[in-house]
């Protein structure tokens, strides 16, 4: 039988591998919605006001199945990783605290916001009632991925009295906030999470288009794949922007994670870019090599040093298919973003785009390349900081609760996702197949 | 005992006071939908999602406050994960019944929904009830046994005293005058309910209340009032009613209960130091903000319905 720390790491990693994807629609949702609605008011547009209402109502879906994810993720926490969260709470637990708080307001502000919606004699009010769901909800994310910074660059207390005596002292309950790594993460994390949610729109706006002949509904259909199209640059330079911002901030302060992304086995000056490749050794083999590449992308310079593994003990190495992941998800966001480039230069040339039936496939194929790079992304950083849970402090395996209730409770959540998601898809698709798309245009014009 | 203690208390009572009136509306829900379809939407979608919110301001409150307990409630890892696997069914099917409109089933979708809450709370009280009890705990395995932690005497009592203020809550709500006044002596029984089985299987509780008698007997005073508001047809009725709910769960703190899991003496394993400090300032601040967000929250829903 698999032993239960492993059990544990399933358990929690396919609960959060389903909920960032949640969490990352429910970050983007609220500032798309609000977009569309201001437009909508602005240009007396009724196609943009009809997709900002259509909208907030999956959003209200994936809110409540999100919410009740974080729910189980939070539980996890609490449960599966007890030492963990002892020590979290002695330290750095106050960004959890902050952010039940702003999801307290979110909530509040989300169900006025969706039940008022045709109450404003000025509509523009009903847009500020709004505002503090698109504040709050990646305000959640960034308050959440504090705590993860915390996790990769451990601050706030006497680390090696810790270590020495396990007594907690020197406390500065808010250094949480102010971790060398919080505000690299958080920028990068929003952004993806923007970048992954525009996408699914992108993808879904190019899907619904593709097989529709009516006129006004390929109308409709065409301004809203404008719209989140024009989102989705934005999102994606700021996504590669943070993604460069956190490899030059990763070698500074994860040496050991930036050696392992990179299959880097020992400290070289003009080390090449290795692409892909068979993890065996601390390094890989049949890689593509570019040289000096990685010493130039990390220290700007050709003869800069990159750090190696051999310089740490080997069991502190994290394992090497994050270089395969990180390449992997490297590779997607460039393509993604260079697709976006080829697309904008057709419209530049009055080609319409939009027109083009394989311009829209691989619109729909790049919904899938953002899933997978969110998934890539999440566990190249997860599993680059293994085996620690925080950074030279705690292991995953002192971290973790051994108790055997686990085993059922794995087995129930896991069930619970495989049924919910998939279900909830349905729920959605349903819904809008009740609400006739032409019957709610008609209305509003 | 320390003002954490209270803070942590306090919301807790918020929490099962939003939690009761949600499981008599589920009850509700289960026995009567279609007649009474219309009322529980219209009380059940603006505040659904605050009820859950409030019991994850309670659990990461409760962490910071007893920061050292938490490997030791680790051995509640199986009901607390069917909690969470419940909420998400119960947030989901509620939203699904709100949007999905014609051809759907609405009834199936509001009864796996009631009873998914029906659920949760007959878990969450197991869990506080085998915390101050003891009852279906193995200290010495490091676990529990499911069956014993939720189907015990104790347990079952509670649930059902709590099950009655529930029904009481939702009969005020969309029930008629006379039923509203017979439904009082739901809470009657819970009253009697409620304090002969925390006689017989938490007696330090049982002599606490006792022996700090005033807070009881505020319970009752603001009970009677609550009473006379309803057959007085006050428009405060209801407000008194959710604020008799959330003091007569305060009781219990003011009880100044110290056990919880066997022989952890909560009273010295509340947090200290600067940390604490924060969590106070945090829950101040955030406190201020968010009755400020449920005043303009009541306000829209529930007060004015064009502006």
């Amino acid at each position: 039988m698999l032993p239960i720390v492993v059990i544990d790491r399933v358990l929690f990693g396919f609960s959060l591998a389903i909920h960032i994807i949640l969490a990352a629609i429910g970050i983007t949702l609220p500032a798309v919605v609000l977009t569309a609605e201001f437009i909508g008011i602005k240009y007396r547009d009724t196609d943009y006001t009809v997709f900002a209402k259509r909208l907030a109502t999956a959003f209200a879906i994936f809110f409540a199945v999100g919410a009740a994810s974080g729910t189980i993720v939070g539980i996890g926490f609490v449960l599966l990783w007890p030492k963990f969260m002892s020590l979290l709470s002695q330290v750095a637990i106050l960004p959890l605290y902050v952010e039940t708080f702003v999801f307290f307001f979110e909530s509040l502000f989300l169900a006025t916001y969706l039940y008022s919606w045709d109450r404003f004699k000025n509509k523009y009010l009903h847009i500020l009632l709004g505002i503090p769901i698109a504040i709050a909800a990646p305000l959640s994310g960034s308050l959440i991925t504090m705590v993860n910074a915390f996790m990769n660059v451990p601050v706030g207390f006497n680390i090696h009295a810790y270590l020495t005596s396990g007594i907690v002292t020197g406390v500065q309950p808010f250094a949480v906030f102010f971790s060398p790594a919080a505000l690299v993460e958080v920028s990068h994390v929003v952004s993806t999470s923007y970048f992954f949610g525009i996408f699914i729109l992108i993808a879904y706006a190019a899907y619904r288009l593709l097989g529709e002949r009516d006129r006004s509904r390929r109308r409709y259909y065409k301004k809203v794949l404008g719209l989140v199209f024009v989102l989705g640059i934005i999102a994606t330079i700021a996504a590669v922007a943070t993604g460069l911002l956190s490899i030059d901030w990763m070698y500074h302060y994860q040496p050991e994670k930036f050696a392992a992304l990179e299959a880097n086995l020992y400290s070289q000056a003009y080390a090449p870019e290795r692409l892909f490749g068979i993890p065996a050794n601390g390094t890989v083999q049949y890689s593509i090599n570019i040289p000096d590449l990685q010493s130039l992308l990390a220290s700007g310079s050709l003869s800069g040093v990159v750090p190696g593994l051999i310089n740490y003990p080997q069991n502190t190495w994290p394992p090497l298919i994050i270089h395969d992941l990180f390449d992997l998800m490297v590779f997607v966001g460039f393509g993604v973003a260079g697709f976006l480039a080829l697309i904008v230069l057709l419209y530049l040339l009055k080609r319409n785009p939009f027109e083009n039936r394989w311009i829209l496939i691989l619109l729909i194929v790049s919904g899938v390349f953002a899933l997978i790079n969110l998934e890539a992304g999440w566990v190249t950083a997860e599993l680059g900081r293994q085996p620690w849970i925080i950074y030279n402090v705690m292991l995953v395996s002192e971290a973790a609760n051994y108790s055997l209730s686990v085993i059922p409770g794995a087995i129930l959540i896991l069930l619970f996702y495989i049924f919910i998601i998939p279900f909830t898809l349905l729920a959605l698709r349903r819904i809008f197949r009740n609400r006739q798309l032409d019957k709610e245009i008609s209305v509003r014009e | 005992m320390s003002l954490l203690y209270y803070i942590n208390y306090a919301m807790f009572s918020a929490f099962i006071t939003v939690l009761t009136i949600e499981l008599g509306i589920a009850l509700y829900g289960i026995a009567s939908y279609k007649k009474h379809s219309e009322q529980i939407r219209k009380y059940l979608l603006p505040m659904w999602e605050v009820v859950g919110t409030f019991g994850l301001l309670y659990v990461v409150n409760f962490i910071i406050t007893y920061p050292t307990l938490v490997p030791t409630l680790g051995i509640f890892v199986l009901p607390a994960l069917i909690i969470g696997a419940l909420f998400l069914i119960r947030g989901a099917f509620l939203i699904y019944n709100e949007y999905a409109g014609g051809g759907v089933n609405e009834a199936s979708f509001q009864q796996i929904y009631s009873a998914s809450v029906i659920v949760i709370y007959l878990l969450i009280f197991s869990i506080l009830t085998s915390a101050t009890s003891g009852i279906g705990i193995n200290l010495t395995a490091t676990g529990i046994s499911l069956l014993n932690v939720v189907f015990n005497p104790f347990n079952f009592a509670i649930f059902l005293a709590m099950a009655l203020i529930g029904l009481f809550m939702a009969s005020n709500i969309f029930e008629d005058k006379k039923v509203g006044v017979a439904s009082m002596t739901l809470v009657v029984a819970a009253y009697i309910i409620i304090l002969s089985a925390l006689a017989s299987y938490t007696s330090v509780i049982f002599v606490n209340i006792l022996r700090g008698i005033f807070p009881l007997v505020i319970s009752l005073l603001i009970f009677a009032g609550t009473v006379l508001a309803i057959i007085g047809r006050s428009r405060y009725a209801k407000a008194l009613m959710v604020a008799w709910l959330f003091f007569s769960i305060n009781l219990f703190g003011v009880s100044e209960y110290p056990y919880l899991v066997i022989g952890h003496n909560i009273s010295i394993l509340i947090s200290g130091g600067v940390l604490a400090q924060a969590s106070v300032l945090v829950t101040t601040v955030g406190g201020i903000l968010v009755m400020a967000a449920v005043v303009l929250f009541l306000y829209f829903n529930y007060l004015r319905r064009r502006y």
